[in-house]
């Protein structure tokens, strides 16, 4: 049996049902109710859907034997799991942005809102430029309008919530988008069955 | 009286069978200091896994460490010379920051060294006493061996900056073929070695088909001698055994090791239990004229294999009451205990406890309940 974790929601829909036309269905996750397990013994497969975030922590520590997570969410937790497929699903990118008619003062630290943090002092410290991070949890987007930070580090997908906020983009930092991941000790145990899902996924996409 | 070793918790019952199979074998017994001075650890910083220290200064003004590593430790006070064989094993603690809680942590650890002159038996008996370790703790393990020298020769053929490196070797440990194609299209790297990289990211599995791809993919005489040493150590120890299997993608602490790699994976558990390796540059980094090899075992780790949990908590329970004869008591729970149960003594008639079975004790002596 291969324990996986899909995140709910959006790019969790669009995970399963590739999954699903690889052979790996499981009819009752479409059923509308609160359950969060789902087992297909027929198919080998039981599924758990996670808040998204939480996908790699589940397999991190082998509940979930594999994973479907953003790398986004990778990247900030920098969880030790085996990250064995780009799945091209969800993709955006994670950027710098501010008020289009910004211009950086370098003499000055620069104020960073984000809720990646790690990402935002990796791509800094790679600069070597000096940073203030303030860490948001939502709504990143007003921070530089309302002048808590200078630019802010986060997702775009389209780039038109920023367009309507007058925010553009200034650098790329990273391309996301969903990756496959596994245990390390599952992956030991079960390599084949994980291996044959890998092929299968490779295939289609 | 006998002894009741189903009690014991599964990191126990390793500890007792380890320390036996160790002795067998010639090891000794080797005791260290929960304390190290900070200054070795200040030094030789890139060669833990991680850099906080649970430091203290002592009475006499010198800052100490509490153990984050037990073979710094070791290598420093062992007179190891190239023409002698230190061999040692240990149970300590160490003290380490947990990822999840960001505290400290107090780990269970016990491990064995292989000192000195180190030949060819050398490393197939330590590679041997790694699975019997394994396989004296659970049946379903798989133990793992891999070469850093293997991965490392290759990159050197491309002769990348030290950041690049270190991501191409991070992304060879995570098995990512894609971050590996990206990152080699960044590096401009030619199709071929970006192929050669990308087969490496798959070495991992059955030891005899990844050894005979690996074979394939030597370009260097590094990777060959890695290969062939690889080979030479499975025919010895592990030739027909399922639970041995080969990765090549496995890179642990590339700035410890420089040969050999051992991981080992226990079913039901989802970190590796045992870890270790050849360490030969560690050894002259820190003034000692031989090679060495060994391996750890987080008995920590252990704790969350699955056991029976008992359906008591003990067979007998006796309730006394009234005038008892704590004398006459004594002598009935220790005959309860000589015919092999175990029995609590209880003053209150209301417990929490689960037991088999109730008596009680007064003047009368003992009755069931």
């Amino acid at each position: 049996m291969l324990n996986i974790a899909l995140p709910k929601g959006r790019l969790g829909d669009k995970v399963y049902a590739l999954l699903e036309s690889i052979g790996y269905d499981c009819k009752e996750i479409y059923e509308d109710n609160r359950k969060l397990v789902f087992v297909n013994e027929v198919t080998g497969v039981s599924y758990f859907l996670v808040k998204p975030s939480d996908v790699d922590i589940y397999v991190e520590h082998g509940v979930a034997d594999i994973g479907i997570v953003g790398k986004d969410i990778l990247l900030e937790s920098n969880a030790d799991v085996y990250e064995l497929l780009d799945l091209k699903l969800g993709t955006c990118r994670i950027c710098v942005a501010s008020v289009n008619d910004y211009i950086e003062d370098t003499d000055k630290t620069l104020r960073v809102a984000t809720k990646f943090v790690n990402v935002a002092k990796a791509y800094y410290a790679g600069k070597n430029r000096e940073i203030d991070i303030i860490k948001l949890n939502g709504s990143v987007e007003l921070a530089p309008i309302l002048g808590i930070s200078d630019v802010i580090v986060d997702i775009v997908e389209s780039g038109s919530t920023l367009v309507e906020n007058n925010l553009r983009v200034f650098e790329e930092i990273v391309p996301i988008s969903a990756r496959f991941i596994a245990n390390k000790a599952s992956y030991k145990f079960k390599q084949k069955s994980i291996d044959e899902m890998l092929c299968k996924l490779k295939d289609k996409i | 009286m006998k002894m009741n070793l189903g009690t014991l918790k599964p990191e126990e019952k390793a500890s007792f069978a380890l320390r036996s199979l160790y002795e067998k074998y010639g090891y000794k017994k080797h005791k260290v200091s929960i304390f190290e001075e900070y200054s070795l650890y200040l030094k030789y910083k890139s060669f833990l896994k991680s850099d906080e220290i649970l430091t203290f200064t002592n009475l006499d003004g010198k800052l100490l460490a509490l153990k984050p590593d037990i073979t710094l430790s070791i290598i420093k006070t062992i007179p190891a010379e190239a023409s002698t064989t230190e061999k040692l094993y240990y149970t300590e603690t160490v003290y380490r920051p947990s990822k999840e809680s960001k505290t400290f942590k107090e780990i269970n650890q016990m491990g064995l060294e292989y000192l000195g002159n180190i030949d060819r038996y050398a490393v197939a008996e330590t590679v041997f006493l790694a699975n019997q370790s394994l396989a004296e703790i659970s049946p379903n393990y798989i133990l793992e061996l891999g070469h850093i020298g293997f991965v490392l020769s290759f990159l050197d053929t491309i002769g990348l900056e030290m950041s690049d490196k270190q991501d191409v070797l991070r992304f060879i440990a995570a098995k990512s073929q894609h971050e590996i194609i990206s990152t080699a299209k960044r590096l401009g790297l030619d199709a071929k070695t970006t192929d050669t990289l990308t087969a490496i990211c798959t070495l991992s599995g059955e030891f005899c088909d990844i050894l005979q791809k690996a074979k394939n993919l030597c370009v260097t005489e590094k990777m060959t001698v890695a290969v062939n040493e690889l080979e030479d150590i499975y025919n010895t120890v592990a030739q027909g055994n399922d639970n041995v299997k080969l990765d090549l993608t496995l890179l642990n602490d590339t700035a410890f090791y420089d040969g050999i790699l051992l991981a080992g994976y226990l079913q039901g558990l989802s970190r590796p239990v045992l870890s270790g390796g050849r360490y030969d540059s560690m050894m002259k980094n820190l003034g000692k004229k031989s090679g060495a090899i060994g391996f750890a075992l987080y008995l920590d780790e252990l704790e969350r294999l699955a056991t029976e949990k008992p359906v008591f908590d003990v067979d007998i329970v006796i309730f006394t009451n009234e005038k008892y004869n704590p004398k006459e008591l004594l002598k009935t729970v220790n005959d309860f205990i000589i015919g092999g149960e175990t029995v609590k003594v209880e003053t209150q008639k209301e417990t929490n406890i689960r037991y088999k079975q109730g008596y009680t004790f007064g003047a009368g002596g003992l009755e069931k309940c």
